[in-house]
């Protein structure tokens, strides 16, 4: 008998910080500051306002039914084959994610602290632990974030206070930077499939107020910490500058230097990193095998975890290069609006127009 | 490990589960609130558990007690004679001199004379009870009774007789349980019901002070191996008509009794059933302590951590009681168990609280960092020598290099053999009698690890490293946690060395979660921080005592508040100026 899963809206709201929080440590805050330069925090503020605006959307699909996740619920509008096709929409699309995040991971990894390691070793690693992670439950990674999540917190707040001496508030200027021209580049990926996660943990909440709090405070808090990430690297480095890096979070936490000795902390944050990482991964992978097991109905979703790991191990091996799997990762966030953007407007068009016909034919 | 293990294989090969979870100790709205005019009462606790389970587990019809003797299940009442007593003894004992009863016959010294038997087992009777019991019964010419009716039992108990606890029982299931537990057994002719006088009288050393749990604000006074002795203790430190004991007798050849306390109207009616169920849902002969107990009835006996706390300590005993809690005594065992217990709760000592709130902050802060230094540190040394030599500041980097140039072991291994090398001290400090393992610990301590260092086998760094460590584990209140993370840290020590930080990294997640997955009594162990529960100010931190008003939501209490806002009545809070 699969296990009933009980955690409260704090919980949820930590394992959705956390899955914003994971793009925050890769080259993700590059391409804010590339839109806005001088002004990066404004992409960020507009990127935030965009995804808050899907959790809306998805709220208001969610608000009609009790406990269903998206696949349920376009099952219940559009059949069976409804439910399979968008059940198995999202498990490719959260398993190509994950894949791709795991390339990253793996390839920051070596970046910055393991440069004589194989790549694949890095990998599985990361893969093993998240699959164990997954195995164990949705209920557990909520807990592992919220208790993890005012230590990292607290850690990256402690890193920016460390570089406010190297802060040059001229690097904000021009303020506005380039203008309007910021808003179409920024609504190319101003998706997250943080929204879709959040459907996944209505049967869990309960409620869908609930998974409207908790999700309002992934969302602000996971892009808050990219706000202070950006902003900081902007203020440390020029804009020209931050803009090369591929790992802006790191780039800023190797300036540290709070005396002889208190440098070159960056190491510490690798900690911090990994347990992000591992915890993104197995949500991730969980969230995959589950849609897929809401599609067909499966009583479980445990005997899924290894064909997809190995699928995601595939997918993650199949980039050339960091650069590259960063590039289809963009790509990727791009062709999100489909699953975040697009399916619940039809959802919800679907289900107003099911209402006015069972209310028309009511009366 | 085995944890672990059995999870990769179920990992590997699932199947599907044979029940959901066990038992989730979860709060029904009723139970939060007190109503008007004072405490709810207490309902018994169910043998099914009520709502509490979501799949009880069948249980067979429970022996409370020993198997039955042969002869128990031919003729379960005393023979109406003496001879034919003895035969039923002989039947079942085989030879009652070799089971060391001691048969004496005497005359009872009423008008007229009753022939009388009286059965104890040597060394467990008191020889002086016995003898006041004889005594009693032998020198009391002066009763007349009815000759046609003759000296009954229930006659001897209420007149004859003026000990304390007295039963007449016909059952020889249970007259043998008496025996066995040293009780005085006494036949009449003509009786087809036997008296039990409680004589039973164990030696047992006298109360001493905590060997674990020492404390320098505090009582001395610690549990001892007597059953009752240990009650009572418990008793003087709640003196409510509220606390409930409830006994059962484990082990079908120790017959070893165990009692559950808790105090009604405030612990959890699901939390006492289910502890009830769980203490007679055990089936093994031999049970002598309340680790073998503690084994048998957590939640998930594969996790290295404990899930219950285990204290010598009567005042801690009855501080978690006064929280909600249930306590598990064991006859003959000096520590206790309390049930539930969370992470948080197993790194208190009952000092933090003897101690005024910022003393004991204080040591709550370093005992806390002694729990994380007693299991990474080493994999942390090893991760930054390794992988992140960049995190070293140069002299201090130079300094290591230097005093690592002569050592010829890998650092892994230089770690490794330090680490065992100080386990071995320790366990030999602790198995050598007396002064003997005190002077093992200083020689293994000092004179081996100078020469380890002046022979270039380890490093100085090391030493300090591995005495840091060791000295952290110590802090560590309860023995169990300690254990637990002496030996999760060879897994950080080896994922350290092989993957540095990132290593480390992967390693707290699996540690992280597998903590978060386990449960105590149905408690989720990282309660209340996550999930989330209202509580009082005792969790990290712990406030003042005065502030410290309601009782841990997550143990589904029927009282949340401990004491009035105000505990401080003598002194009102001021009102502000100007209202």
């Amino acid at each position: 008998m699969p296990k009933v899963l009980r955690f409260g809206s704090v919980e949820a709201a930590a394992l959705l910080i956390y899955w914003n929080l994971a793009r925050t440590f890769l080259p993700f805050p590059k391409d804010f500051i590339d839109i806005g330069m001088s002004a990066a925090w404004l992409p960020v503020l507009l990127s935030t306002a965009t995804v808050l605006g899907f959790l809306g959307l998805t709220v208001l699909v969610l608000r009609h039914y009790r406990r269903e996740t998206m696949v349920e619920v376009a099952e219940d509008l559009f059949g069976p084959a409804g439910g399979v096709v968008t059940g198995v929409l999202l498990t490719g699309m959260f398993a190509v994610e994950t894949g791709l995040i795991l390339r990253q991971y793996s390839e920051a990894m070596l970046i910055t602290a393991l440069p004589r390691t194989t790549i694949s070793v890095v990998t599985g690693g990361f893969l093993l632990t998240a699959a164990w992670v997954a195995y164990l439950g949705l209920e557990p990674m909520a807990r592992t974030c919220r208790i993890t999540l005012p230590h990292f917190a607290g850690g990256i707040l402690l890193l920016m206070l460390a570089l406010i001496p190297m802060w040059n508030w001229q690097h904000l200027f021009p303020f506005w930077g380039r203008g309007l021209a910021m808003v179409p580049a920024t609504l190319g990926f101003s998706t997250n499939t943080s929204v879709l996660l959040a459907t996944l943990l209505l049967p869990v909440t309960g409620d869908w107020r609930q998974v409207a709090k908790a999700g309002l405070w992934g969302i602000v808090f996971g892009y808050l910490i990219l706000l202070i990430v950006v902003v900081s690297t902007v203020l440390v480095f020029t804009p020209e500058v931050a803009r090369q890096f591929s790992l802006p979070f790191f780039s800023v936490s190797k300036n540290i230097y709070v005396g002889r000795y208190l440098q070159h902390i960056e190491a510490i944050y690798i900690i911090i990193w990994g347990v992000v990482g591992v915890l993104r991964l197995a949500t991730g992978l969980y969230a995959a095998a589950e849609f897929f097991r809401r599609a067909f109905r499966l009583p479980y979703y445990q005997p899924l975890l290894w064909p997809l790991g190995v699928l995601i191990f595939i997918i993650s091996l199949i980039p050339a290069s960091f650069a590259a799997a960063y590039r289809l990762d963009e790509l990727l966030l791009r062709a999100d609006w489909l699953p975040v953007g697009v399916l619940p407007l039809v959802l919800l068009a679907a289900v107003l127009l099911k209402g006015r016909r069972a209310a028309s034919r009511a009366g | 490990m085995p944890s672990f293990l059995s999870t990769l294989k179920n990992m590997l090969t699932f199947q599907e589960p044979a029940r959901s979870e066990g038992f989730i100790l979860t709060e029904d709205p009723a139970e939060s609130i007190t109503p008007p005019g004072g405490p709810v009462e207490e309902a018994p606790p169910q043998a099914d558990g009520g709502k509490a389970f979501k799949q009880p587990r069948p249980l067979g019809v429970r022996r409370t007690g020993p198997e039955p003797g042969p002869a128990a299940t031919d003729t379960q009442k005393p023979a109406g004679n003496l001879a034919g007593v003895r035969k039923q003894l002989e039947t079942i004992y085989g030879s009652p001199a070799d089971a060391g009863l001691i048969l004496r016959d005497f005359f009872l010294g009423s008008q007229p004379p009753q022939a009388m038997l009286a059965v104890y087992r040597q060394g467990m009777a008191g020889k002086d009870k016995v003898a006041f019991v004889l005594r009693e019964l032998m020198y009391c010419e002066g009763t007349k009774v009815d000759p046609a009716a003759g000296p009954t039992p229930d006659y001897v108990a209420a007149h004859l007789l003026p000990g304390a606890k007295l039963e007449t029982q016909a059952d020889w299931s249970k007259l043998t349980q008496h025996l066995n537990a040293g009780d005085t057994v006494l036949f009449g002719e003509g009786w087809t019901r036997a008296l039990v006088v409680n004589t039973a009288q164990v030696t047992h050393r006298s109360l001493a002070d905590p060997k674990r749990e020492q404390v320098i604000r505090g009582a001395y006074e610690a549990f001892g191996e007597d059953l009752d002795t240990n009650l009572a203790l418990v008793r003087n430190l709640l003196r409510t008509e509220k606390l409930a004991a409830k006994k059962v007798v484990i082990g079908s050849l120790s017959a070893t009794p165990v009692v559950m306390v808790y105090l009604a109207g405030l612990a959890s009616p699901k939390l006492v059933a289910e502890v009830w169920r769980r203490l007679n849902g055990i089936e093994i002969d031999y049970l002598n302590d309340s680790g073998l107990l503690e084994q048998l009835i957590e939640d998930n006996p594969y996790s290295p951590h404990p899930q219950m706390t285990a204290t010598e300590r009567p005042d801690r005993v009855a501080a978690l009681l006064a929280e909600g809690r249930v306590a598990i005594l064991s006859g003959g065992n000096p520590h206790v168990l309390v049930a539930p217990a969370t992470l948080y709760e197993l790194l208190h000592t009952s000092e933090d609280m003897y101690l005024r709130w910022p003393y004991g902050n204080w040591v709550r802060l370093i005992r806390n960092l002694a729990f994380y230094t007693s299991f990474l540190l080493p994999g942390i040394y090893l991760a930054v020598v390794l992988f992140h030599q960049e995190m070293v500041p140069m002299d201090l980097l130079l300094s290591l290099a230097g005093a690592r140039e002569k050592v010829p072991f890998p650092s892994l291994m230089e770690v490794i053999i330090m680490e065992i090398s100080f386990e071995l001290i320790r366990e030999a400090g602790e198995r050598a009698p007396g002064l003997l393992g005190n002077t093992i610990g200083i020689v293994g301590a000092l004179i081996l690890g100078q020469a380890a260092v002046q022979a270039a086998i380890v490093s100085p760094i090391l030493i300090i490293i591995v005495a840091i460590t060791g000295l952290a584990n110590f802090a560590i209140p309860d023995y169990s946690m300690a254990f637990s993370v002496r030996i999760l840290r060879f897994f950080y020590i080896l994922l350290g060395a092989s993957l540095g930080f990132l290593g480390i990294a992967l390693g707290l997640c699996l540690h992280m979660t597998a903590v978060a997955n386990l449960k105590s009594f149905g408690v989720p162990y990282l309660a209340p921080v996550s999930p989330q529960t209202v509580t009082g100010r005792d969790v990290f931190w712990r406030g003042p005592v005065w502030r410290m008003e309601r009782r841990p939501d997550y143990l589904g209490v029927q009282r949340g508040r401990r004491q009035p806002p105000v505990a401080r009545q003598w002194d009102p809070p001021r009102e502000k100026p100007g209202r």
